[in-house]
């Protein structure tokens, strides 16, 4: 029971995620034939004209109707699996990518990184939205046959834009990991520093790469609603026409953001075109933040379990001992000294 | 004295180098979809513009309308100095605001501050974008019940707002900084010094205020640049949802020339540059305060 209660932030997390992207991949295969288009006219019981296009939410439209007849709550099922993978795919290559290069880069020459640090915190300052902006200007306007490699395109975009900063960070935890003493006496045994990196550093890491994964993943959420507001989707633009002659851009793909971003001019006349969305994107992330919350949990379990072994059994047979320090005073100097000195910071930068 | 220097020409080197790093981000984004050819040559040429237009300073034009060209010194200061207006009276708002929190719920008993924790951590998911987009819709709300117009949603703040920006990018940094503190406050709280302190018979509130802010404070200088970073891709987005004149807009206006966008961008540096390198120095006394 207590151990299905630890897990059960991590269980509902992925429930949520999953079943977010079984369920779009269920509609776009065996539901979305079946559903009648919403009547471009609604008519009351008597007949009467009430309604055109622009539903408000209501029992048979969840998320309400856009001005194109299009069923809001059913665009956000099919974007999910686009945007869920998306950010999924970003973050895991983010990570695999940015790990690899962390732990060659706390290796490095002290001086070099000296020299390398600042021209990498150019991007931790300048905000991710304002350099890719100009990747993606250029990027929106591209011929539909290349579809494909504009995608790919956009999609290395993202994670190129996080691989300095997240390198750095974990660099900076490794170069902290490396002055362990253990370290030092594997190196004065022998070992080079390939060894290290796959025996000690590697496995260190690992225990993090899970937690970076989530929130580098969220990080990609974020990003994105970002880049929608600045009308750069992912996929490219496709543009819709009303009788008016008014063009309205939208994404290609029912891509959350891109929903977001085109619709932003309904803010004021059919807001629900937006709220749909938004709703989608805040239960991801919280679904996300709940893995983060539940492996971090686990995390400080594992850590404190650790600690606390050895103390236990030291106060449940105090008596038996029959083996005594004889300078204890000096024992318990060493000892808090060493609890004194300040531990390696284990937080990452989260957005 | 010689360590100042020291520390200065490290300094000196850092801006240099950041600024370097912020030329080849720019000078990457322009020159990524050239032909092959000329993407190098193209690549370098940029670098030695964003050089040189250090120099010349004052004959760097900003593209107005077709065959108009404004000088960027005239033009890039109003918009400048009302964006960092924003931003520093709302990172003094978020921090004010988030340390009131922070010592309220850390008085309250433990119920409030699970409550509270549950809360902040349903509104940490919540993208900034959303955030922005639901305030908007409140306030058109408001507009249909009672007829008070905050904000007009198409030509967005007709002069200079400063209230509701300050206001709208302080919200998330607040959140952030709330969590922070209250973690930063929780892990103080056990300490062998408050208990001491507590035994001496101080109240809680004494407690928080004189001892375990000061050494919070230490938290939540170095950890500025994050929440900067926020600041600053909040106001973005404000900006662009709200219409408002200020640099973010004046910086995506021109970002068809390279050595605008970059000159931009490093003005839009430095500031911040400065207060992290205060930070920096007030943390180090105050840890260099508490050693002896």
């Amino acid at each position: 029971m207590i151990k299905s209660r630890k897990y059960l932030p991590i269980i509902i997390g992925s429930f949520i995620i999953l079943g977010l992207i079984t369920f779009s991949f269920i509609y776009t295969y065996f539901i979305k034939d079946t559903i009648k288009p919403a009547p471009a006219l609604l008519y009351n019981a008597k007949g009467k004209l009430v309604d055109t296009y622009g539903y408000p939410p209501s029992w048979k439209y969840l998320f309400g109707v856009d001005r194109f007849g299009r069923d809001v709550f059913w665009m956000v099922i099919d974007g999910a699996k686009y945007t869920l993978s998306i950010a999924i795919v970003v973050g895991l290559m983010r990570v695999i990518f940015g790990g690899l290069l962390g732990t060659f880069f706390g290796f490095m020459n002290q001086r070099l990184i000296k020299v390398i640090e600042p021209i990498l915190s150019a991007f931790r300052f300048v905000p991710a939205v304002i350099i890719i902006f100009p990747f993606f200007e250029k990027l929106n306007d591209v011929p539909e046959a290349a579809k494909e490699k504009t995608i790919a395109i956009q999609i290395s975009l993202l994670i190129i834009i996080s691989i300095p900063v997240l390198m750095n960070s974990i660099g900076e935890e490794v170069q902290a990991f490396l002055k362990n003493d253990f370290i030092t006496s594997s190196r004065i045994i022998g070992a080079r520093n390939g060894w290290i990196r796959r025996k000690h550093v590697i496995p260190f890491l690992r225990s993090r790469i899970l937690l970076l994964f989530v929130q580098q993943t969220i990080q990609t959420l974020f990003l994105l609603t970002q880049l929608g507001v600045f009308k750069l989707f992912i996929g490219g633009v496709k543009v819709l026409y009303l009788d008016l002659g008014v063009d309205r851009p939208m994404s290609q793909a029912n891509e959350w953001s891109a929903m977001i971003g085109a619709n932003y001019i309904e803010l004021s006349i059919d807001s629900w075109v937006i709220i749909g969305p938004s709703i989608a994107f805040i239960v991801s992330i919280f679904a996300f933040n709940l893995i983060k919350l539940g492996i971090e949990r686990l995390m400080e379990d594992q850590a404190g379990q650790r600690k606390k072994q050895p103390m236990k059994n030291e106060s449940l047979y105090n008596g038996l001992n029959d083996f005594d320090f004889v300078n204890k005073e000096k024992l318990n100097e060493v000892s808090r000294i060493i609890e004194d000195e300040p531990k390696p910071s284990g937080h990452l930068a989260t957005r | 004295m010689i360590q100042t220097s020291r520390t200065i020409s490290k300094y000196l080197l850092q801006f240099c180098l950041t600024i370097f790093g912020i030329g080849l981000i720019t000078a990457t984004s322009f020159t990524l979809f050239l032909a092959k050819g000329e993407r190098l040559v193209e690549f370098w040429n940029q670098l030695q513009i964003f050089f040189w237009s250090f120099f010349y300073f004052d004959n760097l034009e900003v593209y107005l309308k077709e065959f108009q060209y404004v000088p960027f010194s005239s033009v890039f200061l109003e918009p400048y100095v009302y964006s960092f207006t924003i931003l520093f009276s709302a990172f003094l708002l978020s921090i004010f605001v988030a340390l009131f929190i922070a010592y309220l719920v850390n008085l309250g008993p433990k119920s409030f501050r699970k409550i509270m924790n549950s809360i902040l951590f349903f509104l940490q998911s919540i993208p900034d974008v959303v955030m922005i987009c639901a305030f908007q819709i409140f306030f058109l709300w408001i507009f249909n019940k009672t007829g008070v117009k905050i904000v007009d949603p198409i030509s967005g703040f007709e002069s200079k707002a400063y209230a509701l920006p300050i206001f709208l990018v302080s919200i998330i940094p607040t959140i952030q900084l709330f969590q922070m503190l209250f973690l930063a406050i929780q892990e103080e709280k056990i300490r062998d010094y408050v208990e001491y302190a507590k035994a001496k018979g101080l109240s809680n509130s004494w407690i928080i205020i004189r001892h375990i802010l000061r050494n919070v404070a230490i938290t939540l200088l170095s950890n500025s640049k994050l929440i900067f970073w926020m600041m600053i891709s909040n106001l973005l987005i404000v900006e662009k949802f709200f219409n408002m004149k200020g640099y973010f807009s004046f910086l995506f206006n021109n970002s068809r020339s390279p050595e605008i966008f970059f000159m931009a961008l490093v003005l839009l540096f430095i500031p911040f540059f400065l207060l992290e390198i205060l930070f920096k120095q007030i943390v180090n006394k105050m840890k260099g305060g508490q050693a002896i």
